[in-house]
């Protein structure tokens, strides 16, 4: 699934252009606002829904709808009623709203690992995870360079959707953690949003006020990232004139990047604090956005580097203040989200 | 929130590049500003024995 997830990001923006983007320059950006919306709405459930019912029907069932929604990545090219683009929007929503599971894939996780080794497990969960993606931008690369623009990227998503499927299928081995004999009831997961939502509001009344500054900080820097992140491909290849069939070497650098940067950032975090590194973020994130404006391939190759740098510094730095500010017990849904932060920053970069 | 921020940010990085292509950069840059602010002078690190957790 990481190799698979990482595919197509390199060239998703000249993708969404080709099928009608061109003609209706905002479509990049409503994807992004369904996208995130769609995210925002499942968001507060998904941990309610696998408390209550159990976590492997939920990342099960839900894998697989991701999988599938890929065909509409797929078919779109030949989609004539409406601009092709819509199917891309109507994907990516079905996507989000999938990823429903990812608190009761956090909460396995959990579950199955004995307390005392949990650090250790979700570290070496975070570096299987980036170690995967970088090829995964790679063969995607050379998958849309050798067979152009639109049916290299159909045959890259088709590939993802057979990952997803075959992971999915894979995901049918998964034990229940929760043991709970009750029938999912879709009405449950309406009856239950406003209350689910208060618990939620209801943490910010416990936990510290750091906390919350943290909270905007975060929120603020997903918000920077997007601005940016939204249009960088179809900027690079419009303004900047670096050619289409090397943009996807410009990931190469970032990815790499998180892979061997993670732990010593890690251990700067241990060593000096957090204020410091979640301060260096922002200034990297300056000479990032410097070395991009008015790059060539080399400074835009640099520049993602120092991206990923800056996701590094606030992320560690971010879940290290929050992990000594927070009570446990009120940090489920504080964590999850955080990890679907970081992944958040990466997702259509 | 977070999530609603970054869809807005998406649409407004991307109705600020029809404009001026330069813009969503020039806002990013822009804005560390005040969110170095809010890291500097609102973030409290807790000392070595405020740490319960």
């Amino acid at each position: 699934m990481d190799i698979g997830q990482e595919m197509p990001v390199p060239y998703y923006q000249q993708y969404v252009d080709a099928l009608g983007g061109n003609t209706f320059p905002m479509a990049l950006g409503i994807i992004g606002l369904a996208n995130f919306v769609a995210l925002a709405l499942v968001a507060v459930p998904g941990g309610f829904l696998a408390d209550k019912f159990g976590r492997r029907w939920l990342i099960v069932t839900m894998t697989f709808g991701i999988g599938l929604s890929y065909l509409f990545f797929v078919l779109a090219p030949f989609w004539n009623l409406t601009p092709a683009w819509h199917l891309i929007l109507i994907g990516t929503v079905i996507q989000s709203l999938c990823l429903i599971y990812q608190p009761a894939l956090f909460a396995m996780v959990q579950d199955s690992v004995p307390p005392e080794r949990r650090g250790v497990a979700s570290s070496f969960i975070n570096m299987i995870h980036g170690t995967f993606n970088t090829p995964g931008t790679v063969i995607g690369g050379i998958i849309v360079v050798s067979l152009g623009l639109v049916a290299g990227m159909q045959a890259v998503y088709f590939i993802v959707m057979v990952l997803f499927l075959m992971a999915a299928d894979s995901r049918l081995k998964l034990k229940e953690t929760v043991v709970n004999e009750e029938k999912i009831r879709f009405r449950y997961f309406i009856s239950k949003y406003p209350e689910a939502i208060k618990a939620n509001l209801q943490v910010w009344r416990i936990v510290p006020r750091t906390v919350f500054w943290l909270f905007i900080v975060q929120a603020s820097t997903m918000f920077l990232f997007a601005l940016t992140n939204v249009i960088n491909a179809i900027y690079a290849r419009d303004v900047l004139g670096i050619p289409q069939d090397q943009w996807f070497l410009a990931y190469i650098p970032m990815m790499i990047i998180m892979v061997i940067a993670s732990f010593p950032i890690g251990k700067m975090v241990d060593k000096v604090g957090m204020k410091l590194p979640l301060a260096i973020g922002p200034c990297i994130l300056v000479i990032s956005m410097l070395l991009f404006v008015n790059g060539n391939l080399l400074s835009v190759m640099a520049s993602m580097a120092l991206l990923g740098l800056v996701q590094l510094f606030m992320m560690a730095a971010a879940m290290a203040l929050s992990a000594c500010l927070v009570e446990p017990q009120n940090r489920g849904e504080n964590s999850w989200r955080r990890k679907l932060w970081a992944t958040s920053l990466l997702a259509r970069v | 929130m977070g999530y609603i921020l970054t869809g807005a940010g998406m649409m407004i990085g991307n109705f600020l590049y029809t404009l001026l292509p330069q813009l969503p950069f020039y806002l990013t840059i822009a804005l560390t500003v005040p969110i170095l602010l809010l890291i500097v002078f609102r973030i409290t690190e807790p000392s070595a024995e405020e740490r319960k957790y």
